[in-house]
């Protein structure tokens, strides 16, 4: 199975797996990296290689919070890696995604299309579904 | 704020970069100082991607930055300026001047480090190179624009690893 990694700022990432494992059940191949304030970009970056290494043959996609961000910026370093994708801004109904999409047979990247597609589909401004109905 | 802002980060282009100090002082113009990056055509993509559009990127040697970088291009428009080191911005000493803000962001911890602010750790060596600037000119570690800088004005204190 196409492991899942996210790297985040402080402890977004492991939060984000507790709070999508509420909705879906506890989860295998799947993990996080926390990146603190001090924390060093090399260890970072060693603990990234480290988790990709264990999926070399599944393929893994990163997930990050910012674009932009150090996370993201560490680890896009990886995408000249064999079966690595790097997908920002992760939300919840992204994750909940990838976690149930990863179970099918479809390629790295179309996985990773349809995550971003999630992620960004979940985002309404619910007033604006009133103002459709009126 | 002075026009000109030399940072020290690690990180070089990243969060507390864009959200605080770019977008902040609607800084137009970034310099980014680094041998390891200007060599890697990745880097370059990634550092060159992540910056708001219309910001002007640089990306420089440190070679080219000490003889080709020119404060009166930018005309009074803000430049900031990022090296990854107190050994680099030690380097480009013969630059700075009054009118430059001497900015210590972020710096990792690592071994043998002492504990400057929360997300800055120099070791000696480094702290000896900054109170030789701080010799000549201030020098203030200042992590995001909205937060307090601190001005390095005790240089035994913080030898000792206290501000």
């Amino acid at each position: 199975m196409i492991g899942i990694i996210l790297v985040t700022h402080g402890s977004f990432g492991s939060e984000l797996i507790k709070t999508a494992e509420m909705i879906v059940g506890k989860q295998e191949e799947i993990e996080s990296i926390s990146m603190q304030e001090g924390s060093s970009l090399a260890n970072i970056a060693d603990e990234i290689e480290s988790s990709i290494e264990k999926y070399a043959e599944t393929g893994a996609i990163v997930f990050t919070d910012m674009f932009g961000g150090s996370p993201s910026n560490i680890s896009m370093a990886y995408l000249g890696s064999k079966n690595v994708e790097v997908v920002s801004g992760v939300n919840l109904p992204m994750l909940v995604k990838a976690i149930s999409v990863r179970k099918e047979n479809k390629s790295l990247s179309a996985i990773c299309e349809d995550c971003a597609e999630s992620g960004k589909t979940s985002i309404i401004v619910a007033g604006q579904l009133l103002k459709g109905r009126a | 704020m002075k026009k000109v802002i030399f940072r020290v980060d690690d990180r070089l282009i990243h969060g507390q970069v864009i959200e605080g100090w770019v977008k902040y002082f609607k800084i137009n113009n970034v310099v980014l100082v680094s041998d390891r990056v200007n060599g890697d055509p990745l880097q370059t993509m990634i550092y060159s991607s992540s910056l708001p559009p219309g910001t002007n990127l640089t990306i420089c040697s440190m070679a080219e930055f000490l003889t080709s970088f020119n404060f009166k291009k930018y005309n009074k428009d803000f430049v900031l300026v990022l090296v990854e080191s107190i050994d680099e911005l030690y380097e480009a000493k013969g630059l700075l001047n009054e009118d430059v803000y001497i900015n210590i962001g972020c710096v990792a911890c690592r071994e043998h480090k002492i504990e400057v602010s929360n997300t800055v750790f120099l070791n000696p060596a480094e702290i000896e190179k900054v109170c030789d600037i701080r010799d000549d000119y201030e020098v203030f570690i200042h992590k995001v624009p909205w937060e307090t800088s601190v001005e390095i004005r005790n240089f035994t204190d913080l030898l000792e690893g206290n501000l």
